[in-house]
């Protein structure tokens, strides 16, 4: 028998529904998660002509809209429900973590959408699929849970400040070789060459001293950037 | 997770004259006025809360809805006062862990 045409689009509308209500939990939807977001609907010709709507009504979705959405969704067959719970996992981790509402959200789809027993693992492996780990749901009523936040936030800011800095210095090194951005390693290579025979010391060693120490200096430095570029 | 805007007795973020009520009010329990005034009191603090709160008072109605109340994961959630009646608040101020709430 045909698929109800009707009855599909219906189907891809709820997945729709509950996807950006638990993309938006944690607050306005960010281009993340929405391309997330898009990423899944783009498989669902269905989903793909009511994106755009889905998206800029996401946070005035009421309880009634949700409930009916999930009475369709709770229906689909099981391979399509588990899909569910790795989609909305990996909208809701679209930004790296997920927010104690989240949380709170993916918990609930889970355990409405997996087989008993089996939620909990279900959404541990989405959780991992996704580069995270399924932890109890952040708690902001919690002295405790803001100051471990306000740790894990130092950190993140001190690594991401670390990163700048490895990118500004490759950046540098790159320069150094006369490379723009984005060289290969075998672009490097070759500049690295080019420049030991034009500026190796032995080249030199018939020049007046200064010409003989700049020379020097910019064999020492291309060299130097060299070895940070490509490590042995 | 408590539900911080019932232990004040207020309905919900957008009752703000109950809100600064209980937080002025001796009578609200220590605890709950220094948890409150902590989370509430910051619009950053606050706008992850409100997003929790909100969540899951919507999770909690529809695992009612559902029957989904006895599973680990809700138990796991620690959010039991969600899903229970509106008729609570009163009692509930009285019962915040002390061990939740006690550092500040």
């Amino acid at each position: 028998m045909a698929p109800d045409p009707g009855a599909t689009a219906r189907q891809a509308q709820a997945i729709l529904t509950v996807l950006t209500w638990a993309a938006c939990c944690d607050g306005p939807v960010g281009h993340r998660k929405a391309a997330a977001i898009a990423r899944i609907a783009s498989r669902s010709p269905s989903m793909v002509s009511s994106l755009a709507d889905a998206l800029a009504d996401c946070e005035s979705i009421d309880f009634e809209e949700l409930r009916q959405a999930l009475e369709l969704t709770a229906r689909l067959p099981e391979a399509s429900r588990l899909a569910l719970v790795r989609s909305a996992a990996t909208v809701c981790l679209a930004d790296g973590a997920a927010g104690p509402a989240s949380e709170h959200a993916l918990r609930f789809l889970a355990d409405a959408h997996c087989p008993i027993g089996s939620a909990e693992v279900t959404l541990a492996r989405a959780y991992e699929a996704n580069g995270a780990r399924l932890r109890p749901p952040g708690d902001p009523t919690s002295f405790e849970w803001w100051e471990r936040r306000g740790e894990r936030r130092l950190g993140e800011r001190a690594e991401a400040a670390l990163a700048t800095a490895r990118g500004m210095r490759e950046l540098r090194d790159l320069a150094t070789l006369g490379l723009d951005p984005g060289a290969t390693p075998d672009q490097i290579r070759t500049a690295f060459r080019m420049l030991v025979r034009d500026y190796h010391p032995d080249r030199f060693h018939a020049e007046p001293d200064d010409v003989r120490a700049a020379a020097l200096e910019r064999f020492r430095r291309a060299r130097e950037a060299y070895e940070r570029l490509l490590p042995e | 997770m408590i539900d911080l805007y019932r232990r004040l007795g207020a309905s919900g973020p957008a009752d703000r004259a109950a809100i600064d009520r209980a937080l002025n009010d001796p009578a609200t329990p220590p605890d709950v006025r220094r948890i409150a005034a902590f989370v509430l009191g910051d619009p950053e603090r606050r706008a992850v809360h409100d997003a929790a709160w909100a969540t899951l008072s919507v999770v909690a109605r529809l695992r009612s809805v559902m029957l989904l109340q006895m599973t680990p994961m809700w138990s796991e959630s620690r959010a039991e006062e969600f899903g229970q009646s509106t008729a609570e608040p009163a009692r509930m101020q009285q019962c915040l862990p002390v061990e939740r709430t006690g550092r500040h």
